[in-house]
């Protein structure tokens, strides 16, 4: 089930290589947080920081509110499209902090 | 109407005009005439000549004549005197004021070129001596209704508009400026503006305004709300004066409705005919209101507008009684420079301009030698003497009124006849063309007041026109003389008004009101005519006398206006009473009168001095430099306030000094015994009675005394005065003898003192004994007493065996025996005889029964005695017993109550162990559905000093730091300490939950000793649960692979922890594969969860198991848990009751809510420490 997305990504993506390994250099990358998205082109050994730090200026929001998800994974600022074996034209989900009390 | 006034048109021609700078102070005056000659022109005559030049005022009459005709502006105001405008009279005059002749009346509607006229009213008589008679009274009434908002064209004018034409809105002005004259409304007509920016910013109902500076293209605006058209005042509803109603439908397409049109017209209205409705109807029917007030909406419009005069009426009233006041007061002069000092006279003094027609006069040199000087006291003083006069004519005198009368009846006549004059000439022409048959002199003052009033007239300008300002000239000129022979005739011929003031008020005195204002405003513009007269009349050859007439007449004009008195009613010493020969009374002794006045005259007083008067202030004229003019200060708040002093009143007492009650000493306490006690000191009165009391004794007693007692009366007698001379001499003296008696001693020999001592002994020796013997007696007595009292109480005893033992224990038996004897020995020694011994020896065979008496009574008492002492015994016996009995009964209850106390003890015991035995049981089976347990040590304990000051000190960390970092990792920030767990109140976030999650799960996994990828407790962040609900299971693979947990190893795990945030509220979803029970804890229902919560986690885990799903083994239940009763601690909730389920701990036993404050600083130092080791292990839980 994991896969599914990975092997459904690649025909989307005609350019891009089948599989992880020996993927292009760089990568399309969409971020969206529902409102929004904005594609990123990034490298692969880029850290996503980089792309986080981005979008937050370009959105306007403070880095600390919001939480970058990838399948549902919590991205790390240390992590790198490779790390989180990520192929071209996937998708960094952008929620909010999640608060709660009552 | 300064509305009026300030728009540019209204006043820049006769500006123009002036030059002179003194005409200035009488321009506010002129310029409501102005105004409304110029807005006037508009409907009037589209014929009249360029529409756009200015008008001129009767100001600039006056004044243009004045000056030399050198000014460009020179525009026609033909319109001003068009007869035909009925709108031109803003009032109708009152009747006294008109000299109505038919003559006068003749000429109105033939001479009328207006086209319009047909659609007004037929103007009533007398508007040329109207034209003259606008004054500012209707200026403050006009800010009654002002409004501010701006107009709009209503649809209802725009309709109009389109039907009518332009005509439309000059119609409806003219309308508003009928109604208003034929309601004798002193407001005046509504304004022109220039424009529609100035009309909307403007106030009043309907504004009407000019397009493109175009006369005849007059437009109307009006405010939405507001259907009137008229002002508000109490004209609006004043019936339609009798001289107008009468022509109201002459030569008019409307007709008045007759009776039976009245009642059809009523129907059609829908409401019953009725007298006012009549009233509206006939109104309604008039050409006046057809236009103006539209039958839409009038019924409605009509009541309020009633409605709004009758609430209004009385503001009405005060406004205009404050305005009358206000205009009282200022009358019409300007005061320029109010308070000056004059110095000659030394008093402060008011420069009062006067009217424009007094102030040409002085430019003409008729005054010029005057500099106003100031008026002298007693001119003033003059006032105060003022009289009625007799003779109204006196002080101009008889001949000169009536010349004066005589050429302007004659000079009107000529106009109206035509006769004599000739115009519509330059000055060359007219100087040419003058001959005897005409009336020079008053061609000449036609020409000229053409000239002033229309510019200069040059030989080349067009026939036509100069005609025209000859004509209109020629009315002007009519218009002045019926004013001014108005004004003759009332004040100098007619008595009417003048008797009525003289009624009214016996002393002359200012304001004096002649007739009504319209009077005083017609008479205005007869001074301003007789001023025209008297300055030019030098020049067409008026007489000197005549123009001394006219001045004086002038003077009497301006102070009708003023409403001051007039110069010719009353009598002022010195100048025109019959006791003065300075009969004639020149212009300058006026202008002293009237230019100047002394402050006081002018009543102005400092509110002040009016509040502190002081008595000298009436009579001592002002001088500046007065204190007075300083404000006083206010009694008991500026001034410091007296200081008390104590009534001096003969019954006053300083109250007294609570102080020496405090110091009372008791005399008692304070004794200090004196060193020498005083001697008793008897009053000579004792002394004396004692001495008699002895001296009594000794006669009467003292031989059977002596006899019987031997010397026992003479020592008695002997000590008795002994004591007394011991008395009297005091201590010092037995002192003194003491020391004798001690030298006397010491003087005797060996033996003697041997003898004394042995004597002393002796008596020391009997002393002690007797004293013995004395405490034994004592003892004795109390002895017997206490027999005595027993053998009362004797129960057993006979009465008579007690009385005999009464007797026995009195008597002698009080004696102890022994003392008895002693007595008897003593009395033996004593040489003394006493009574003892002479009783005794009679008494000796006494003796013996006596002694056997008291034996037997002795004897007798102790057998009582022990008879008694059995008694007792017995019956003390019977209590012991008694008592035993009832301590062995108590015992014996009390036993029996300890052993029912035992045996409910043992019972209690019984069922508390039974109910321990079905507690265990029900949390063994508790434990067996759930398979949870209690927990063995306290799940939340407090934390130790250092960690509270480690959790403090991130709170306080530097906002950027990383403070550590969770599982995931996620670096935690001092914002999720210190604002998103430690305070306690604050929401837990995401980082929170899901680092505390993942170390509980690390931490069981741990301590079980397997890896994370093959774990005993799997959690999952809180984005799983959103992702499986949004995206659906197949989409969370990624996330099970990070938790480890696959089909493979599921029965493995025990635990699967989902920390669930939805609606801000932080839940946690547990599956226990080992249980095989899906759970969902919610704190705010007790542990109770959401069914479709647990259904997304139910289909999670079917697909996840696939062909392992066994329905039938899998159960949804509820856990208990700790309920959540505030608003903010569910997530503190949801890690503890993770932790609970992950050691497989029963929450409800585990935790309270008050708990959680703790837990959540513990959480913090749990992050902080990386996980639950160390400190922090759950190990024993």
């Amino acid at each position: 089930m994991a896969d599914n997305p990975e092997n459904g990504g690649s025909p989307a993506q005609p350019d891009a290589p089948v599989g992880g390994a020996g993927a292009p250099e760089h990568l399309n990358i969409k971020v969206t947080d529902n409102n929004n998205e904005v594609f990123f082109k990034i490298k692969r050994s880029t850290k996503l920081e980089k792309l986080m730090t981005a979008f937050c200026e370009r959105q306007g929001k403070t880095i600390a509110s919001v939480r970058f998800l990838f399948e549902g994974q919590r991205v790390q600022p240390a992590d790198t499209p490779d790390t989180l074996e990520m192929q071209d034209g996937d998708t960094l989900e952008v929620h909010q902090e999640q608060v709660g009390g009552c | 109407m300064p509305a009026q006034a300030s728009t540019p048109r209204t006043t820049r021609n006769s500006r123009g005009l002036r030059r002179s700078p003194s005409v200035e102070p009488a321009d506010d005056a002129g310029r409501t005439a102005t105004g409304r000659v110029a807005k006037r022109r508009k409907k009037s005559a589209p014929a009249s000549v360029a529409a756009t030049a200015a008008a001129a005022s009767h100001l600039g009459f006056a004044n243009a004549l004045v000056a030399e005709p050198t000014a460009p502006a020179a525009a026609t105001a033909a319109d001003a005197f068009n007869p035909a405008n009925p709108a031109h009279a803003h009032t109708p005059a009152p009747p006294a004021v008109q000299p109505v002749t038919p003559a006068h009346q003749a000429p109105h509607s033939p001479a009328s070129p207006e086209p319009l006229a047909a659609v007004c009213t037929p103007s009533p008589p007398s508007q040329i001596a109207d034209e003259l008679t606008f004054a500012s009274v209707g200026t403050p009434t006009r800010a009654q209704y002002k409004s501010d908002s701006p107009g709009y064209e209503t649809r209802r004018f725009k309709q109009k508009q389109a039907l009518e034409g332009e005509k439309f809105a000059r119609e409806l002005y003219q309308a508003i400026c009928n109604d208003h004259l034929m309601r004798d409304c002193c407001c005046g007509q509504p304004t022109i503006y220039n424009s529609r920016e100035d009309a909307e910013t403007g106030t009043g109902h309907l504004r009407f305004y000019t397009v493109d500076s175009n006369r005849n293209n007059l437009r109307v605006l009006q405010r939405k709300d507001d259907l009137t058209h008229h002002c508000q005042c109490f004209s609006a509803n004043a019936p339609i004066l009798p001289q107008f109603a009468k022509h109201l439908n002459e030569g008019s397409r409307k007709r008045k409705a007759t009776d039976s049109e009245v009642e059809l017209i009523a129907q059609v209205e829908g409401s019953k005919p009725s007298k006012k409705q009549a009233k509206t109807v006939e109104r309604a029917l008039s050409p006046v209101n057809e236009l103006e007030q539209p039958s839409s909406g009038q019924s409605m419009f009509v009541n309020l507008q009633q409605r709004l005069a009758t609430m209004g009426a009385s503001v009405f009233n005060f406004i205009g009684r404050t305005y009358q006041t206000i205009w009282n007061a200022n009358a019409g002069h300007t005061v320029h420079d109010t308070r000056t000092h004059d110095p000659v006279h030394d008093q402060i003094v008011v420069k009062r301009f006067k009217r424009q027609y007094c102030l040409p006069l002085e430019d003409d040199g008729s005054s010029t030698d005057q500099t106003k000087p100031a008026l002298s006291p007693d001119v003033s003083d003059q006032f105060q003497q003022a009289k009625w006069t007799t003779d109204k004519t006196k002080y101009i005198g008889r001949e000169n009124i009536t010349n004066i009368e005589v050429s302007l009846r004659r000079h009107a006549h000529a106009i109206r006849k035509n006769i004599g004059i000739i115009g519509g000439l330059s000055r060359e022409e007219l100087k040419a063309a003058l001959t005897e048959e005409h009336d020079i002199p008053l061609c000449l003052l036609i020409h000229l007041l053409a000239e002033a009033e229309f510019g200069p007239i040059a030989t080349s300008d067009p026939g036509e026109e100069k005609l025209n300002k000859f004509q209109q000239a020629a009315r002007l000129y009519l218009a002045g003389c019926d004013r001014a022979i108005s004004f003759i005739n009332n004040i100098y011929h007619d008595d009417r008004s003048f008797e009525n003031l003289r009624i009214a008020y016996p002393e002359p005195r200012t304001p004096l009101s002649v007739e009504n204002v319209d009077f005083r405003m017609h008479t205005r513009v007869a001074g301003d005519f007789l001023t025209f007269i008297a300055r030019k009349g030098e020049d067409v050859g008026v007489s000197a006398e005549a123009r001394d007439a006219l001045a004086k007449m002038i003077a009497d004009a301006k102070a009708v206006h003023k409403q001051e008195l007039i110069p010719s009613w009353v009598e002022l010493p010195g100048h025109n009473s019959p006791d003065c020969d300075d009969s004639v009374l020149d212009l300058s002794s006026i202008m002293k009168l009237f230019d100047e006045t002394p402050l006081d005259s002018f009543n102005i007083e400092p509110v002040y001095s009016v509040k502190y008067p002081k008595s000298e202030h009436a009579t001592v004229p002002v001088v500046p430099e007065e204190p007075e003019l300083l404000l006083e200060p206010i009694k008991g708040v500026l001034k410091s306030s007296r200081e008390f002093t104590a009534p001096v009143s003969p019954s006053y007492v300083p109250t007294p000094q609570k102080k020496r009650r405090l110091t009372f000493e008791s005399p008692v306490a304070k004794f200090t015994p004196p060193k020498k006690v005083p001697p008793e000191l008897k009053s000579v009165v004792v002394q004396e009675e004692e001495q008699n009391q002895l001296r009594y004794y000794d006669q009467n007693y003292g031989p059977f005394l002596a006899g019987m007692f031997g010397d026992v009366s003479s020592a008695f007698n002997e000590r008795q005065r002994e004591r007394q001379r011991q008395d009297l001499l005091g201590r010092e003296e037995i002192g003194r003898r003491n020391s004798e008696e001690q030298a006397r001693r010491e003087l005797l020999t060996q033996d003697e003192k041997d003898e004394e001592r042995r004597r002393e002994e002796e008596e020391r020796a009997a002393e002690t004994r007797r004293r013995r013997l004395d405490r034994e007696r004592m003892d004795w007595k109390k002895e017997l007493r206490e027999k005595r009292l027993a053998l009362e109480r004797n129960p057993v005893m006979t009465p008579e065996t007690k009385a005999k033992a009464m007797n026995m224990l009195s008597g002698d038996a009080k004696t102890p025996p022994e003392y008895r004897k002693f007595m008897e020995e003593e009395d033996s020694k004593s040489t003394t005889t006493t009574r003892r011994k002479l009783w005794q020896k009679h008494e000796d065979d006494l003796e013996i029964s006596d002694s056997k008496l008291v034996d037997l009574q002795l004897r007798q008492q102790l057998e009582g005695e022990l008879q008694a002492q059995l008694e007792r015994q017995v019956r003390e016996k019977k209590e012991e017993q008694k008592r035993k009995q009832e301590a062995e009964e108590r015992q014996r209850i009390e036993e029996e109550l300890r052993k029912q106390e035992e045996e409910r003890q043992r019972r209690e015991e019984e069922q508390r162990r039974e109910e321990e035995k079905r507690r265990r049981r029900e949390a063994e089976e508790a434990a067996a559905r759930g398979g949870l347990r209690p927990p063995t040590a306290p799940l939340i304990p407090p934390i130790s000093d250092e960690w509270n000051s480690r959790v403090k000190e991130a709170a306080n960390a530097n906002p950027a730091n990383e403070l550590c970092q969770t599982l995931e990792p996620i670096p935690l920030t001092r914002r999720d300490f210190e604002e998103k767990l430690l305070p306690a109140t604050a929401w837990l976030n995401d980082n929170v939950i899901n680092g505390s999650i993942l170390h509980l799960a690390d931490y069981i996994n741990k301590k079980a000793g397997v890896t994370n990828q093959n774990p005993k407790c799997a959690a999952f962040t809180s984005y799983f649960y959103p992702r499986l609900k949004k995206e659906g299971p197949q989409k969370v693979a990624r996330l099970m692979r990070r938790a480890g947990i696959r089909k493979a190893n599921f029965f493995d795990i025990e635990t699967i922890l989902i920390p669930i945030c939805e609606d801000s509220h932080w839940t946690l979803a547990v599956v226990r594969p080992g249980q095989r029970t899906i759970s969902h804890i919610d704190s705010l229902k007790a542990g109770r969860g959401d069914d479709e919560t647990k259904a997304v986690i139910q289909g999670w885990v079917e697909k996840t198991l696939e062909d392992k799903w066994v329905r039938r083994e899998w159960r949804v239940v509820d856990l208990e848990a700790p309920k959540q009763n505030n608003g903010w601690d569910c997530g503190v909730f949801t890690i503890t009751n993770a932790m609970c389920l992950a050691l497989g701990v029963d929450p409800k036993a585990a935790y309270g809510p008050q708990q959680l404050t703790l837990q959540r600083r513990r959480l913090a130092a749990v992050l902080l420490n990386g996980g639950f080791v160390g400190d922090f292990s759950l190990d024993g839980v």
